[in-house]
């Protein structure tokens, strides 16, 4: 489950609550099992200015939390 | 931590009217009860909805004998709310329809039904025998319809001896979700607390719980917030008890709870005041929130700010005061031994 409060994604997970700022949010909604990392940082890289290192590395760590807390599967083709 | 801005999930006791009798029931239910009044009902739903309530849990009594129960499903469902209900089973038969009906909203829509071991015998430690077979009758029918159940058991002193026996029951009924409640001493459950688990008996369910989820692939729910104290390092992601954070609770007079097991502690009432504003302002909510005020064992607890304190039910009604530390919790409890 998961609802806007201002400016920051809510989501509602076993008796968790996991608050997302906006760009965690934008990470999050490409979560749809269609992106892969690299497209998800090349986005980021295309929208503000951050380095396709960094920008990968941050998306890298983030989806680990969300892996470890069993909000998100990897998917391999 | 994080405040949300209202309560994520929305408990409603919309009656304690029930065609059992059953000793240890938290409700304190009977063949009279009373409850919400529908209108009043609706208007809860329409404010859950205005403030983002996500999940509506409606609950009794026997939430089937409330008269409009149908209604008030489709109403909370339409305005996008999921709608979890529990039941005895007693009545799912005669009722199937129009459970089924509820299907065409797209939303989420569970139902729990009680049942306690996987023999009468077992079933019937709290319960009536014969409702053992009318539970597997309501989860086979709910199965057929596509509608999503789980099995709510109350933890005993017999049941937990054969919990993995229990188990493979419930696969061979595909039954794929189970909740583990232990006996509270709330309601009629105040007249049975040498039925309650002792920290012992809680702490072995605990131990195996995640061997068990392996072993019969079935979601295994139980929800003491120092749970986490079960797992390994670096698997613990301490969560605080849901009252006052994420959960609230009216009862069938009205009144506004943190919880449902912190029924003597009153916060407003629906005739009188906003969820909201009950929400946001209480001062008990607020006590609840600040890890800062809590006593005894949690006040110089390492996990004091994420866990905040364990189950503030079991503090107040053991301890007299649900700012002191959850008296099941394994922490709190050596620090008793000692």
């Amino acid at each position: 489950m998961e609802r806007m409060e201002d400016d920051k994604l809510i989501l509602y997970f076993g008796h968790t609550l996991i608050v997302l700022g906006a760009h965690e949010t934008e990470i999050w909604e490409m979560c749809d099992g269609e992106h892969t990392v690299e497209s998800m940082s090349n986005i980021v890289v295309n929208k503000y200015t951050i380095s396709q290192e960094k920008a990968f590395n941050n998306i890298i760590k983030f989806l680990n939390q969300l892996l470890e807390r069993n909000l998100i599967r990897l998917c391999c083709d | 931590m994080y405040v949300p801005k209202s309560p994520f999930v929305l408990g409603m006791e919309i009656t304690t009217q029930c065609n059992l009798n059953c000793p240890h029931c938290v409700a304190d239910a009977d063949s009279r009860g009373k409850k919400i009044p529908y209108d009043k009902a609706i208007s809860v739903i329409d404010e859950a909805e205005r403030i983002g309530v996500k999940d509506l849990v409606l609950g009794g009594g026997e939430v089937l004998l409330y008269d409009e129960f149908f209604n008030l499903c489709e109403y909370a469902l339409i305005k996008g709310l999921n709608v979890t209900f529990s039941s005895n089973g007693l009545l799912i038969p005669k009722e199937i329809d129009s459970i089924s009906r509820l299907k065409k909203h797209n939303r989420m829509l569970r139902v729990g039904i009680s049942l306690d071991g996987p023999t009468p015998k077992i079933h019937s430690y709290f319960r009536p025998e014969d409702t053992f077979e009318a539970a597997i009758r309501a989860i086979s029918l709910l199965q057929n319809e596509d509608i999503n159940v789980h099995v709510l058991c109350v933890l005993n002193k017999k049941n937990i001896k054969i919990i993995p026996d229990f188990l493979e029951f419930l696969l061979k009924l595909n039954v794929l979700d189970m909740r583990l409640l232990p006996l509270m001493p709330f309601g009629r459950g105040k007249l049975h607390r040498e039925e309650m688990l002792s920290p012992a008996e809680f702490y072995y369910i605990l131990q195996e719980k995640n061997k068990w989820i392996n072993e019969f692939k079935i979601n295994i729910g139980s929800n003491m917030p120092w749970e986490f104290l079960f797992y390994p390092l670096d698997k613990r992601h301490p969560h605080p008890c849901v009252a006052g954070y994420l959960r609230f609770w009216i009862n069938s007079d009205g009144n506004m709870f943190p919880c449902a097991y912190m029924s003597d502690i009153p916060l407003g009432n629906i005739y009188t005041d906003s969820i909201s504003d009950v929400w946001l302002n209480s001062p008990i909510m607020r006590n609840l929130r600040d890890p800062s005020l809590l006593k005894g064992a949690c006040s110089t607890c390492a996990y004091r700010a994420d866990c905040r304190g364990g189950c503030r039910g079991l503090a107040q009604f053991l301890e007299g005061d649900y700012l002191c530390a959850d008296p099941y919790c394994p922490i709190a409890n050596q620090k008793l031994l000692k």
